[in-house]
């Protein structure tokens, strides 16, 4: 209970710290009423709308507002939609949720066997085929991946939507695009993490028993193995909130990740702190569970 | 566009039909115009995005709203294609002293079935003049100090008051900021749902917007100027522009905007889509601080202005698809001089100027923000070369918006390319961003006191003729202080499906009403 307590204190004040850096950080330069009136306008003009969009406050009584506000559930109002923070978000977390958990899912299924089925087939064929895939995967940026998935399969092919969300046939190619990178990703450091727990002396020894190869590999190696890739997949999931910004903007897909793109250019500052807070949360509940499942995988960290 | 069975058509429906198999839903194929028996749906896809659509208390004026506020709002007056004023929801005006009277257009019938009155216009205008506007609308911030009463006297007129004698209020009120709403409905429905639902009079109405991801509109049967040829309009926001002209080759979006000048052969070398080029009321200059840094001296900012082949960068960079600027005006503005030449292109004029200023080798800063023109950077990057050609040492630089701003509101700016118009069709709208209280004057430029005399007296008087005289002076004025120089006139390049007859609008208006645009 007491390591709970800390935790959740620990927790609390990370999101506090991570909110005022954001909110001190983000007014350092720029001002997003020059940015929404025309160059031509009146002096007055940008000063009276300052004025009655609250800017013109000193920076500490902004922030102190700000804070108070958030403690009772109120993001503030988007300078750019005019609309609630919670709403303007809550409209896009479905977006980005379509399609990170489905590219999360499918790179984590798909790089665990690859990545060890290249560790066992070490410096093999199969090995070099796999990494060489990995490296291309690894290299190659996401949005020239995505535009080149439109010009064949939508353009010359016609099978698949060029841009948008609406239809399932909408998703494939968004998909596709933003589990490439954590795949390949994926795929090296299973591998790499695969083959450190094959060389163990453990491993021999199981080996020595008489075990059969599968039982060595997947019983044994396997779940020492996971214990990086856990963490990187924990990190990836609370990434998921964030959303990708390149593949959004790549298939014109209402997301988190253009909306922050987007609000850090026009210095829409409610919301770019209201993503902020709602990252530091994601990250901070799956770091949670991250240790958690530590626990059950090693018995060492059980305390 | 004829449903011939070519060999493309028939992968897509193959693909179409594998993908209404696999997911159950409407295949995408059908976002092509089918005439005859079904809905006729143009679908754009545009390269910004808005987030309001109540026009009153939307951001602007800017590009993007241009482009799509008149689809469902229409104003009083609107600026045609030749710089004239045409009659919109009001057909005649005239003024003098300090009213201008204007005679409402009768049978005008608003999306919600209203029809409209002088009480609507009135209302309109105090919605737009409301000190208490949540969002900035530089619109109204400019109409403020040109209106001072609206008022209705009669039960189709309605009688504008001025502070000044205003030769010019009725340009001052085409803009597509000034849509004309109805009141009951308007004053019945919660503000935060008119930025989604807004009310109009204009050729469509909207029935759905999703921020970020599309706006649907269908046709407005009682529309004042005919029935649209159109039944249904979907913009969709496409900003990454290899995507847009991927969908307008795929068939997903039948209208796409801003095309790149070197896109434009990708465009029509596809069967079945074309390019369209055209000119806008706006055009580029290079922008000169004459109150500080090496620029203030006249003799490096002539040196500069001559050192700019004009010409070349049209030819290398715009492909020849639009003309060097003559003038400080365009076409279509009343006080344009078409005999003026070309701005001139005179290295040796250059370096001797430069020999003769106080210029002593410290680089010059020459900015813009990055990404908002087309064609930026290779601009720039040419002139900057021209600049050191003949002898200048120059820093360029692309920022990011906020940064450039922060520099700009500082002062701090030396050079800058920027781009300058006016849409309506007088010069006084033009030159009034010189007038005192802008951040133009006097941080970059003090005009001198005869200047500010003509502004005021073309400002106030009727007399065409002086007016005519009074702008040539001003436009000599530049010749002479070079606060900026102008380069080439802007274009605006759409792609757009064959079999679609549409034409584009100086002031980037899409207009589908139904003289503009048919299909097949």
């Amino acid at each position: 209970m007491n390591t709970f307590i800390i935790r959740l204190v620990r927790t609390l004040l990370t999101l506090w710290g991570v909110l005022t850096l954001t909110f001190f950080l983000g007014r350092l330069k720029g001002d997003p009423v020059s940015l929404m009136l025309p160059i031509t306008a009146p002096l007055e003009d940008f000063e009276r709308v300052r004025r009655q969009m609250g800017l013109d406050q000193p920076l500490l009584v902004q922030y102190w507002t700000y804070l108070t506000d958030v403690l009772h559930g109120n993001l503030g109002q988007s300078i750019a939609y005019n609309q609630p923070v919670t709403e303007v978000i809550a409209e896009r977390i479905p977006a980005t949720l379509e399609l990170g958990i489905p590219a999360l899912l499918l790179s984590t299924v798909l790089s665990i066997p690859l990545g060890v089925l290249a560790a066992v087939k070490h410096n093999r064929p199969t090995d070099r085929i796999i990494m060489s895939l990995s490296l291309a995967g690894h290299s190659i940026p996401n949005f020239f991946v995505g535009i080149v998935l439109i010009l064949i399969f939508s353009v010359q092919l016609g099978w698949t939507p060029s841009f948008g969300r609406g239809t399932t046939a909408h998703l494939i190619l968004p998909i596709i695009t933003l589990t490439v990178y954590p795949l390949a990703f994926l795929i090296r450091l299973t591998r790499s993490s695969m083959l450190d727990v094959l060389h163990q002396t453990y491993i021999s020894t199981a080996q020595a028993k008489g075990l059969k190869n599968r039982q060595v590999v997947f019983v044994h190696a396997l779940r020492n193995a996971l214990i990086p890739v856990i963490t990187i997949i924990g990190i990836q999931v609370a990434g998921i909130i964030a959303g990708s910004a390149i593949v959004e903007t790549v298939f014109s897909w209402p997301g988190m990740g253009w909306l922050a793109v987007k609000s850090i250019g026009s210095r829409d500052y409610p919301v770019i702190q209201g993503i902020v807070l709602l990252s530091g949360f994601a990250f901070s509940v799956t770091h949670l569970a991250v240790d958690l499942i530590y626990v059950l995988i090693d018995p060492r960290i059980r305390e | 566009m004829k449903p011939g069975f070519s060999r493309r058509n028939f992968l897509k429906a193959a693909g179409a039909a594998a993908a209404l198999a696999a997911s159950g839903s409407l295949p995408r194929a059908l976002s092509v115009p089918v005439f005859a028996q079904s809905t006729r749906t143009l679908t754009i896809g545009i390269n910004a995005t808005l987030e309001s659509l109540d026009v009153h208390t939307a951001v602007g004026p800017n590009i993007i709203g241009s482009r799509i506020f008149g689809l469902f709002s229409d104003s009083l007056v609107q600026t045609g294609k030749d710089g004239e004023l045409q009659p919109m929801l009001a057909t005649e005006w005239n003024g003098d002293g300090l009213e201008w009277r204007f005679k409402l257009r009768e049978g005008v019938i608003f999306h919600d079935g209203s029809e409209m009155t002088a009480d609507d216009v009135v209302y309109s205008f105090s919605r737009i003049l409301d000190p208490n506007n949540p969002q900035p609308s530089g619109f109204a911030a400019d109409l403020q100090r040109y209106v001072t009463k609206v008022e209705a006297t009669g039960d189709l007129e309605v009688t504008f008051t001025t502070p000044t004698r205003d030769p010019l209020l009725p340009f001052r009120l085409d803009s597509y900021w000034a849509s004309i709403v109805p009141r009951a409905a308007t004053e019945a429905t919660d503000p935060a749902d008119l930025q989604f639902k807004p009310i109009g009079a204009g050729p469509f109405k909207v029935v759905e917007f999703r921020t970020d991801d599309r706006i649907v509109l269908e046709k407005h049967s009682e529309y004042w100027g005919g029935t649209p040829t159109i039944d249904q309009v979907i913009v969709r926001f496409i900003p990454e522009t290899a995507t847009r002209i991927a969908a307008l080759q795929a068939g997903d979006v039948d209208l796409i905007t801003q095309v790149p000048v070197d896109q434009i052969g990708v465009i029509d070398s596809t069967p079945g889509i074309r390019s369209i080029n055209s000119y806008v009321r706006n055009y580029m200059t290079i922008n000169f601080n004459t109150v500080k840094g090496p620029t203030a001296d006249l003799n490096v900012r002539r040196a500069l202005a001559l050192a700019i082949d004009r010409e070349l960068i049209v030819d290398a960079l715009w492909e020849g698809r639009t003309r060097v600027m003559n003038d400080y005006l365009l076409p279509g503005i009343f006080g344009y001089d078409p005999d003026r030449p070309i701005f001139p292109y005179d290295p040796d004029g250059a370096r001797a100027a430069l020999e003769a200023s106080s210029y002593s080798g410290e680089p010059i800063s020459f900015q813009t923000t990055a990404g908002y023109y087309a064609n930026d950077d290779p601009v720039m990057t040419a002139v900057t070369q021209m600049w050191r050609d003949v002898g200048f040492t120059v820093n360029q630089e692309l920022l990011e918006s906020s940064a450039f701003l922060d520099l700009y509101f500082a002062g701090e700016v030396m050079t800058n390319l920027q781009s300058r118009g006016a849409s309506g069709g007088d010069a006084s709208l033009f030159f009034k961003d010189w007038a005192q209280g802008t951040l133009w004057v006097p941080a970059y430029y003090v005009p001198p006191e005869e200047f500010n005399e003509l502004l005021a007296r073309t400002s106030e008087s009727f007399d065409q003729e002086q007016r005519y005289a009074d702008f040539r002076r001003m436009a000599e004025i530049f010749d002479e202080d070079l606060p900026f120089t102008p380069l080439y006139q802007n274009v605006d390049i759409f792609g757009i499906r064959e079999g679609i007859n549409w034409e584009p609008n100086p002031n980037f208006l899409i207009d589908l009403r139904p003289y503009n645009v048919s299909i097949g």
